[in-house]
């Protein structure tokens, strides 16, 4: 494994700690009970100006400081419960997504704004969900058309407002520049 | 759009009691055997048994025992919608029906079973969080992941970027709300219009909270730089971690428990 600079190493601990605080953000959705926490912009910038392999390690800080008991998984919750429990699995989706992004953006770029929301959604949607999804499966053992109706229809209206705004987020220049100095 | 407030920062409780003076070390390993044996197990009487172990532990850590209850209040939706689920959904011998939906005995066993799972998983790794404290546990986790360097596993500068996270934390929940005055102040709405409108104002909120991190992050850089800061090699420490005969009692008490009862029950 190659070694972290102490810029690289700064940069990841303060990603995983980004995502941490925008998990105390919510935003209340009208016609969901469920409201949308800013974790995803953590793990989005994380991909966006890390490494893929800095960008995957900032999530997984992100997961082993929630299980040290530090309520920073959404709504408060915390602790390797969390991660355990049938909802734990979108924790583990972070990993990979943040991992995901990374790896397409160093691809393509972050110019073309169709693209960039092409690569958050298959990023957040596509990998967090069938994350989540399985883990759900797994642990409560219900069929997957039951995992899909608690597990992902409730939260997708959030997801896509998560997706334009990331899109908006990071193909603003003072965002992305970070990346061409993380990233070198 | 909300910062959630009354939470606060960290479970510890500081103690005196035998498990608070456990190695950190020692209770992380007990923890994940505990953890391991709560999905071999999968007979009525394992969980008894198990059950009763993680209670004798909340006992001996003297913590109020209200305090590790509370860890089960965040995850009681989603108990009740696993004993739900296993309820209604499982095929057998039914005992009782209502007009579409039948309960049968399988489900009602079942769904009990991953309920109570669920439970003793957030109590036995309560204790450890309630019982140690995160800058312990970040040392023990440094220490326990050593052997892991040989296969490559960053073991100091994880730990290292864990504590940097843990610090800056509350420093950056506590711009997020400072970020959101101000940005309210002249005259930002977060709170009317429809989705897209509302995705753009969250844009001067996330904007300068990145921007300020960024700068937050280079400024630590450069000081632990100038400090000629250069990771784990050679670095010794003010505290070291102490592995005593308690830790060994525990440890082996703990292991051979799981191992008793992931093979009878």
């Amino acid at each position: 494994m190659m070694k972290l600079s102490i810029k690289e190493l700064v940069i990841t601990a303060f990603c995983a700690a980004l995502t941490a605080a925008l998990a105390w953000v919510a935003l209340p959705l009208p016609l969901s009970p469920v409201p949308v926490t800013g974790q995803t912009f953590g793990v989005i910038i994380a991909g966006s100006i890390l490494k893929p392999r800095n960008a995957a390690l900032s999530q997984i800080i992100y997961i082993i400081i929630g299980c040290f008991g530090l309520p920073v998984f959404a709504g408060g919750k915390s602790g390797l419960g969390t991660l355990l429990s049938p909802t734990g699995g979108y924790l583990w989706g972070f990993v990979i997504a943040a991992c995901v992004i990374s790896l397409c953006i160093e691809k393509f770029g972050v110019q073309n704004k169709l693209f960039l929301f092409g690569i958050l959604t298959l990023g957040t949607i596509l990998v967090i969900y069938s994350a989540g999804v399985f883990q759900l499966m797994l642990v409560t053992k219900i069929t997957l058309a039951q995992a899909l109706t608690t597990g992902v229809l409730p939260f997708l209206a959030g997801d896509l407002f998560k997706i334009i705004l990331g899109t908006l987020l990071i193909s603003r220049p003072t965002i992305h520049k970070q990346g061409n100095l993380y990233r070198r | 759009m909300a910062i959630l407030k009354n939470i606060t920062i960290g479970q510890y409780i500081p103690g005196s009691s035998p498990i608070h003076q456990l190695d950190p070390r020692s209770k992380i390993l007990g923890t994940l055997f505990l953890i391991i044996v709560l999905f071999l197990i999968n007979t009525v009487v394992g969980y008894v048994l198990t059950a009763a172990f993680i209670f004798a532990l909340i006992a001996l850590s003297q913590l109020p025992v209200r305090f590790v209850l509370r860890g089960i209040k965040p995850l009681m939706v989603i108990i009740t919608l696993t004993l739900l689920l296993n309820i209604f959904m499982t095929e057998g011998r039914v005992i009782f029906q209502f007009l579409f939906l039948s309960v049968t005995w399988e489900g009602l066993v079942r769904g009990a079973m991953m309920a109570v799972r669920l439970i003793l998983l957030v109590l036995s790794t309560s204790i450890l969080t309630l019982t140690t404290s995160p800058i312990n546990l970040t040392d023990g986790l440094e220490s326990l992941m050593k052997p892991g360097k040989k296969i490559g596993i960053p073991a100091h500068e994880l730990a290292m970027m864990m504590t940097i996270a843990l610090r800056f934390i509350p420093t950056l929940i506590e711009e997020t709300e400072k970020i959101m005055k101000a940005q309210m102040a002249r005259g930002a709405d977060f709170e009317s219009g429809n989705l897209f409108q509302r995705a753009k104002s969250l844009i001067p909120l996330l904007v300068p909270l990145f921007i300020s991190a960024f700068r937050r992050a280079d400024d630590l850089a450069l000081a632990m730089e100038a400090r000629a800061y250069r990771g784990g090699e050679g670095r010794t420490k003010y505290k070291e971690l102490q592995f005593s005969w308690k830790d060994g009692v525990f440890v082996a008490f703990t292991l051979v428990f799981v191992v008793l009862v992931s093979i009878f029950f």
